[in-house]
């Protein structure tokens, strides 16, 4: 599956084909229905740095968390979304994408229309990539 | 002119708001922001905006205290995010929300978003939130926060906001000559809801000037004795605050 289409999955059911065409390379996952609140199902690929939350009640895609390789940890080794690396400062992902719509200091998010895209800083370099649907 | 970053409207109604959907889409579709692009069945959920498939999905939800609480969404500018209570629980709320991408010429637009809703919709109380870029946290003006609708129902409206809107009911109970003096512009919409902003054309106001108006008209309105109140750190209801009918406390 290509990246860019990684937004796409927000809104789909965790058991259609294109959301599970990208969790078959993750191996199984940690589900957990009780962490946070209860109107989510958390999906975590802690070896591949892959999270996924979904609805409880329709078990759609609301968020999609990719992590970058941090301290010993592994992190998501597939292509990331707008063409960014985990390498990456801030200002690199501002001319890699175009100046965020939203920010804050950890922060820069951008409206991609089927998904958020939001980017999660640490020392001036990507923490966590999240794509979300509101 | 400070840049607005965040702009919130919130509808306290007789009902979930569902029970007038037909009003309340249409002028989400046809009114100053423009018609959603997306909805989704819960907070997170995106699918493009088909007003058949949503209403199909709203009339078949669950009436309960686990009912869902669906999401309209417009993610071109100006951007939005609406959610509503699908309960029966009384009051039912409406709550947009619109945090990026916000241009210059949008928060107008929110606020006559807010009195078209207020005016087809059976208001009980209503508000208009706006937080400006980099205005410290002491000028919100409800410390970030709308009106809790079960704290509404206990102890009465907690504060004045940009835009607050006061439903008939409410105005009974206030007394509606405490509206008209009370020093803030006031307007009567069409099914006598009264809406009252702090100044003329409050999103041109900076955090400052709305803070600073807002406590002194409240001054004057806390007199109807209809608002929330602090004793001893903890809050009571307003002395002649009456619950709306069918609330549960």
């Amino acid at each position: 599956m290509s990246a860019l289409r990684l937004g796409e999955l927000v809104g789909k059911p965790y058991g259609v084909e294109e959301v599970q065409e990208f969790v078959a390379r993750l191996g199984e996952p940690v589900v957990d229905e009780e962490l946070g609140a209860p109107e989510k199902i958390y999906y975590m690929f802690e070896s591949h740095g892959v999270s996924l939350v979904t609805d409880s009640e329709t078990n759609c895609i609301r968020t999609i968390f990719l992590k970058a390789p941090r301290q010993g940890k592994p992190g998501y080794f597939g292509k990331l979304p707008g063409g960014l690396d985990f390498s990456m400062t801030r200002e690199q992902v501002r001319k890699a994408l175009r100046e965020p719509d939203d920010s804050k200091s950890y922060y820069d998010a951008w409206e991609e229309g089927s998904h958020i895209l939001r980017v999660e800083y640490s020392d001036d370099k990507i923490k966590m990539i999240v794509v979300m649907g509101g | 002119m400070e840049a607005v970053d965040r702009i919130r409207l919130q509808l306290l109604l007789p009902g979930s708001p569902w029970e007038w959907k037909q009003k309340l889409l249409d002028v989400m579709e046809q009114g100053p922001l423009g018609a959603p692009t997306h909805w989704g069945e819960a907070e997170g959920l995106r699918k493009p905006y088909q007003r058949e498939t949503l209403v199909r999905f709203g009339d078949g939800a669950r009436r309960g205290d686990d009912s869902p609480v669906p999401v309209l969404m417009r993610t071109t500018p100006p951007r939005y995010n609406a959610s509503w209570s699908m309960s029966d629980s009384v009051p039912g709320w409406l709550c947009i929300d619109s945090r990026m991408r916000l241009r210059p010429e949008d928060p107008c637009l929110f606020f006559e978003l807010a009195k078209r809703l207020a005016t087809v919709l059976p208001v009980e109380y209503g508000l208009v939130d706006i937080q400006f870029q980099e205005a410290a946290s002491e000028l919100l003006l409800k410390e970030g926060n709308l009106q809790h609708p079960r704290g509404y129902v206990r102890w009465g409206p907690d504060t004045l906001f940009a835009r607050t809107f006061f439903g008939p009911r409410l105005v009974r109970l206030m007394g509606e000559a405490s509206l008209w003096g009370c020093g803030a512009v006031v307007h009567r919409l069409d099914n006598g809801a009264v809406m009252l902003d702090l100044l003329q054309e409050p999103w041109l106001q900076g955090a400052a000037v709305l803070k600073q108006r807002q406590q002194q008209v409240f001054s004057q309105l806390v007199r109807t004795g209809i608002f929330s109140r602090s004793e001893a750190g903890w809050t009571k209801p307003g002395e002649r605050w009456v619950p709306p009918s069918g609330a549960e406390p």
